[in-house]
């Protein structure tokens, strides 16, 4: 499995593979609710108008730009989940972390996933990392873990 | 025991684990000084300079109360009907309990009632009342209990509570995990 | 000189509005230990 960092891949390039031409550049990520897995790139603009590649138009992940698939344009954002990624509402990157018994345990730093499926496999925050069966939603006000000493519940 | 101070619980953020988002703020701490027992919150919303909401949050549907926010399992926990039914309607038409002289089962004036204690571990419900004595020299935990007897301004801790008065937080919690039997009216 | 001093004064008296709209907030946002209405013990 290879993996990278949310942190690293800022900025990086994304490139159609037939046509060579620029499509944009990592400039976020839009993340499911749980925020395990990326759903989208934002790839260029801001806001209502920014535009964002699906993860499943990602050909491949290098370690110097982002390959979409032939033929795969981005595509404006469409919703309200969409939306307040792109704008920085909902973004792993410097949210506070919150358990599921209201105790807040640092802030992230830096997400790590994997290239070739889009799904989170680390979450790193200032107080140690966390692991992905703990999260439980991502929102504009905090990333909610479970507890890390949690026992199975009843 | 986790144990809290009902006032310390009041503009906490009230977060839905479903969604992570900050729905609400806890406003008020209700309080059922009769039975003794946790109703559950009023509301305001986000943000430094917005109002209150309509909705209330009954203490059976609290997931978790921590540090730093008041968990619910989702934004369905909180009831916008109006809190009818739930206790939360038509507040502030009872005594508060807050203010309240408690005295021992022998008589000795044991202080006034300046805090309501709050356990927020599995179970959300007051487990005890912080007291202040007379001439405000010392401090002291009492256990809540089924058997308190209110008569006017005056609440009567039954013999049996007073072995598991402490005059701290962390004391108390630790000798009311043994008081907090079965048949103890529980919060539904 | 005296334009100086009504710049002086016009920020003040902003910077006192906005405490005072601030503290006035705050006290009607804060909230308190209430007593319930016990009619409806059972009821729920």
């Amino acid at each position: 499995m290879t993996t990278d960092t949310f942190a690293r891949v800022q900025g990086r390039g994304v490139v159609a593979t037939d046509s060579a031409e620029s499509v944009g550049s990592v400039k976020g990520f839009v993340l499911d609710a749980r925020g395990r897995k990326i759903e989208a790139i934002h790839v260029d603009g801001h806001g209502k108008k920014a535009t964002i590649l699906a993860w499943s138009a990602v050909k491949a992940f290098g370690a110097d730009a982002v390959m979409a698939t032939t033929g795969a344009d981005p595509s404006t954002i469409d919703n309200d989940h969409q939306k307040a990624a792109v704008k920085g509402v909902v973004t792993m990157l410097g949210t506070r972390v919150l358990t599921v018994d209201g105790r807040e345990v640092g802030t992230v730093t830096d997400v790590e996933f994997d290239t070739d499926s889009g799904v989170v496999v680390r979450v790193v925050t200032d107080q140690g990392p966390i692991e992905p069966d703990r999260l439980r939603s991502l929102g504009s006000f905090a990333l909610v873990v479970d507890d890390a000493s949690a026992t199975t519940g009843p | 025991m986790n144990l809290v101070r009902a006032r310390d619980v009041m503009g906490l953020p009230v977060v839905s684990i479903a969604s992570g988002e900050d729905v609400a703020e806890v406003r008020d701490v209700v309080y059922d000084g009769e039975a003794h027992r946790l109703v559950g919150f009023t509301l305001n919303k986000r943000g430094m300079f917005a109002g209150r909401l309509k909705a209330v949050l009954a203490a059976g549907s609290v997931a978790a109360i921590g540090p730093d926010a008041v968990m619910i399992d989702a934004e369905s926990a909180i009831d916008d009907s109006g809190g009818r039914g739930a206790g939360l309607d038509d507040l502030g038409a009872a005594r508060p309990v807050i203010g309240n002289r408690v005295l021992s089962a022998d008589g000795s004036d044991l202080g006034e009632v300046v805090a309501v204690i709050l356990s927020t571990g599995d179970e959300l419900c007051a487990v005890g009342y912080e007291l202040q004595s007379a001439d405000r020299s010392d401090t002291s935990f009492v256990p809540i209990s089924a058997q308190m007897a209110l008569s006017g301004e005056n609440l009567v801790l039954p013999a049996e509570a007073t072995a598991f008065v402490r005059n701290d937080l962390a004391g108390f919690g630790a000798a009311i995990a043994s008081y907090r039997s079965p048949g103890l009216e529980k919060n539904q | 000189m005296s334009v100086l001093w009504w710049l002086v004064l016009v920020v003040v008296m902003i910077a006192v509005v906005a405490v005072v709209l601030f503290v006035v907030r705050r006290a009607r946002r804060a909230g308190s230990v209430l007593a319930s209405r016990v009619s409806d013990r059972g009821g729920q």
